[in-house]
């Protein structure tokens, strides 16, 4: 290629680079290890899934047996995936097994002998189920995130197909709370309607003052047993340390299924209160029963805990108000929870990383002075060395320290603490390639060549080199993304962008520079080198 | 011109003294295994789980109770040691996990294990402050500051405490506020820091001063890594390793031959067992960046053989006639300025990096110390003795056939 087209070529590059990256600040993205903000994963736990889906056929199978006659002494769980079905009467076994492939063919059927037979999930089935039930998580959570309004949140599902897929990784830039997070993404946010059990001889309104109440007085006002059709819910208001309780029918009748909308709002003395709205058919559901119940207590359950237990004062269609002792935060939190739907399974807690944003400057503050000690360094170190070549090579290890932003810049890397370590090595090594050519050029030079033949020699010797070890360090980074996590991956990021930017400074960009000079001197007789 | 010059026509017999660099670096393994046997890595909570929180303290921390504290969580084993300089007043508390303890960082309900850690960690008078009703100054966030501010300012507005028409920005004063704080790392340690901060006007410093309070501590992280997660990331991590080495394996054997891949692989092998060895004797912690400076160990050395052996090659190619030894030999004193020099700017940024870098980098660069010194020796005198011992053998084998 012509010199000058050379030229172009660099110039097009350096100006590029200083446009991607151009303000720092702005364009390179800091990890959370520099930024401070929470770093989770998590696990899906799939087995729940499975065993509610396992749960819910337990029921149907029960109701289409009694249908057909067939009642076996018991229905139970054996394992995740497989269910016990046994004490079925000997002639009425073809009927479970008709049944079984007509309407339950997710299972494999066996038969244990002595009237029992297992069915199992079929593993295709299980698979499809556990696979659901993580995007499910992953959608509920990136909802319930995206409304927490940070800026570049992560959330995305990670780990190996097969053994694991079941992780998912969430990063929140910025944020320091990690409880509130951990609130807000982990409950699974049940909500339910349930009417109030009212004990003979109490009007509701009375009731609603002696309620929540430990067990026992409960008890007491039931005549010591419950109704048939009520069952105790623990309530979210504790008494030192004891649990107090609601009697609540056990159907109910509205869920969070049902829900359109829910959002913060404030009550008639300026509390926070949730705002929600219900889907028509809902709102029917709902104004029948707040117009038969009228005057009566009407439950709102979370995941199983009574929040409050207003009175319904007049007949309700499609939207109402909850009620708690709520903060502005965890009314928040509740209504985007109860927006962002529930989660279809529990999760479990296998990483947390929250770091602080002192400790992120602190930490940028001492890498960044120690990779440019380290520059400042080499370069004094390259002039004195190899003088005029020195400067080369300097020019070299600038240029490609801008690509290297650039390059993170433009593929949105993050740029991480052993990153900042990254860089700092990129410049340790950087000038490996100038000095193999340098060193190359001396040996030519001390054969007796001429200027121009000893740099054009040296070039061409040490090419193989450069390639060769760049290439082999480059493999080394590869598996260092491929199988690093996190920081480790920041690493990996700027250590591969430096390792071509390399290349691409010591064999080109040197080269012209070089050329230049040889081109406006006319016949040199010597080298600063 | 003159030139500065590094052994330029450099002309050590490696090749004489093979057996002796061989030997030295199967005693310097030997060592390193040895440690690495009795002593063991220190395992970071990276891999073996447990948690890590970094506090920093108002005053001298009292290390004795906050330990008895926490062991009375029944956690697991708690380990605190102080980081920095000993007037940064910052603590390190690792607690590993209990061998089969269940793991309680469930993000489900409650028991919560980070809450749990930090809330037994603020000092009785925090607590007694906070449930007074004043405001931590030390552990609030910026939209917790602001949020406390607008409504105490509202209060005082209704009182008359401040004027109605004094202009007051709470976002700006909370945001300048926490900035703050954090470049002073992370804590306050008197509220005349507040003076003259943007935003701060006289009528906020007085609430300030009125409401809220310098808590004892600040949080400067917090880790938790369940033990299934860390036995992931072992596995991944020994896969990167191996990985590695397999895939520079073939290139060399591509470029190369297939020996010259094996003398490569060796030497990194050697490099890895060395550092991972002084890691051993010194007891740093082994961490995922740990990890991450022995896979760049491993490019790094391969990086420098390679260099060598490229020189090799072509002098073979030249003196196809002369003894392999003696081409080797050569090669190597061609190369020993590059070497020298390559490994002086490197060496010069590792080491800025180990000085100065901070604690949380100081096992990244100390293993890339290490590793970097291995692997200019073993380019020089392992691999290369590798090949002419190899040649030997081979040759020796041709004749004994013939």
């Amino acid at each position: 290629m012509p010199l000058k087209w050379r030229w172009v070529l660099i110039a097009f590059v350096t100006l590029l680079s200083v446009y991607l990256c151009y303000p720092l600040q702005q364009k390179i993205k800091l990890g959370l290890d520099l930024k401070g903000g929470i770093h989770l994963v998590m696990q899906v736990k799939t087995d729940d899934a499975i065993k509610a889906s396992l749960d819910l056929d337990m029921e149907t199978l029960r109701a289409e047996l009694a249908k057909r006659g067939v009642t076996p002494e018991r229905i139970e769980h054996s394992g995740v995936d497989r269910m016990i079905v046994s004490g079925v009467d000997p002639a009425k076994g073809s009927e479970l097994r008709e049944l079984v492939s007509a309407q339950f063919s997710a299972y494999d059927l066996s038969a244990k002998g002595g009237g029992a037979f297992e069915l199992r999930l079929k593993p295709a089935q299980a698979r499809a189920i556990r696979e659901t039930s993580v995007r499910q998580a992953l959608e509920t959570i990136r909802n319930r995130i995206d409304k927490f309004g940070v800026s570049e949140p992560v959330v995305q599902q990670i780990g190996f197909a097969g053994g694991g897929g079941e992780q998912i990784l969430v990063q929140l830039p910025g944020i320091q709370n990690t409880e509130r997070v951990k609130e807000l993404i982990g409950s699974p946010a049940y909500l339910e309607w349930k009417l109030v059990s009212i004990p003979p001889g109490y009007r509701p309104e009375d009731f609603q003052r002696v309620c929540p109440a430990p067990q026992e007085r409960i008890l007491s006002l039931f005549n010591g047993s419950l109704p048939g059709d009520t069952e105790l819910y623990p309530s979210e208001h504790q008494q030192a340390g004891e649990t107090l309780y609601w009697p609540c029918k056990k159907a109910s009748p509205i869920t969070g299924k049902d829900l359109k909308d829910a959002r913060r709002g404030s009550g008639r003395i300026g509390e926070a209160v949730v705002d929600f709205r219900l889907t028509p058919d809902a709102g029917q559901r709902f104004e029948d029963l707040t117009r038969a119940n009228e005057g009566q207590l009407l439950a709102i359950l979370l995941d199983k805990k009574v929040i409050s237990a207003p009175r319904i004062n007049a007949v309700i269609r499609d939207s109402g108000v909850i009620e708690g002792s709520f903060d502005v935060d965890s009314a928040e939190d509740l209504a985007i929870k109860l927006r962002s739907g529930a989660l279809p399974a529990g999760m479990e807690l296998l990483e947390e990383r929250t770091v602080g944003p002192s400790l992120g400057a602190d930490s940028i503050r001492q890498g960044i002075v120690a990779s440019l000690l380290g520059a400042v360094l080499v370069v004094i170190f390259m002039l004195v060395y190899y003088r005029f070549s020195g400067v080369n090579a300097n020019l070299a290890l600038a240029l490609n320290i801008l690509l290297l932003l650039g390059a993170m810049a433009y593929f949105r890397a993050t740029l991480t603490l052993p990153g900042i370590a990254g860089i700092a090595l990129t410049i340790g090594m950087a000038v490996d390639a100038n000095v193999l050519i340098f060193e190359r050029i001396r040996e030519e030079l001390r054969l007796g060549r001429t200027v121009k033949s000893a740099i054009s020699g040296g070039f061409g010797k040490a090419f193989s080199s450069i390639v060769d070890s760049n290439l082999t360090t480059l493999i080394a980074a590869l598996f260092l993304f491929a199988y690093g996590s996190g920081p480790v991956r920041g690493f990996a990021v700027t250590l591969c962008i430096g390792i071509l930017a390399n290349l691409f400074t010591a064999i080109f960009v040197s080269r012209a520079i070089f050329d230049w000079f040889l081109g406006t001197k006319g016949r040199v007789e010597q080298l600063s080198i | 011109m003159k030139q500065l010059q590094l052994l330029t026509g450099a002309n050590f017999d490696v090749m004489g003294r093979k057996f002796f660099f061989i030997g030295v670096s199967v005693v310097a393994m030997a060592i390193s295994l040895f440690f690495l046997m009795s002593r063991g890595l220190n395992y970071g909570i990276d891999f073996r789980g447990g948690t890590e929180v970094r506090v920093k303290f108002l005053g001298e921390p009292a290390v004795e109770q906050i330990r008895k504290t926490l062991e009375s969580l029944g956690i697991g084993d708690v380990n605190i040691q102080r980081i920095g300089k000993a007037e940064e007043r910052e603590l390190l508390i690792r607690i590993g996990q209990k061998s089969g303890a269940k793991t309680e960082g469930g993000l489900v309900g409650a028991g919560d294990i980070s809450a749990r850690i930090l809330a037994a960690l603020r000092p009785a008078k925090d607590q007694r402050l906070v449930a007074e009703g004043k405001f931590n100054l030390n552990e609030a966030s910026a939209g917790a500051l602001e949020t406390w501010l607008v409504s105490r300012v509202e209060e005082g507005r209704k009182s008359g405490k401040i004027s109605g028409s004094a202009a007051l920005d709470p976002r700006a004063a909370a945001e300048a506020i926490v900035a703050a704080r954090d470049s002073r790392g992370g804590i306050f340690s008197s509220m005349a820091d507040l003076r003259g901060l943007p935003g701060v006007t006289a009528d906020l410093q007085s609430i300030i001063q009125e409401g809220a309070f310098l808590g004892e501590m600040a949080p400067r992280s917090f880790e938790f890594v369940g033990p299934s997660a860390g036995r992931d990331l072992i596995q991944k991590a020994t896969w990167a390793v191996v990985g590695s080495n397999l895939g520079i394996l073939i290139y060399v054997w591509v470029r190369f031959r297939f020996i010259w891949g094996v003398a490569g692989v060796l030497a990194l092998v050697h490099d890895v067992v060395i550092a991972m060895g002084a890691l051993a004797f010194t007891q740093k912690e082994f961490s995922l960046t740990v990890v991450a400076a022995l896979l760049t160990i491993v490019g790094y050395s391969i990086n420098d053989t390679v260099v060598v052996f490229d020189r090799i090659r072509e002098n073979l190619r030249i003196h196809r006639t002369k003894d392999y030894e003696l081409v080797v030999n050569a090669s190597i004193n061609q190369t020993f300025s590059r070497t020298i020099l390559t490994q002086f700017t490197v060496m010069l940024c590792t080491t800025a990096l180990y000085l100065f870098g901070g604690d949380r980098l100081d096992a990244l660069s100390f293993t890339l110390l290490v590793g970097f010194l291995s692997g200019a020796y073993s380019s020089i005198f392992v691999a290369s003795p590798i090949l002419v011992l190899h040649q030997r053998w081979w040759q020796s084998r041709k004749r004994k056939r013939a």
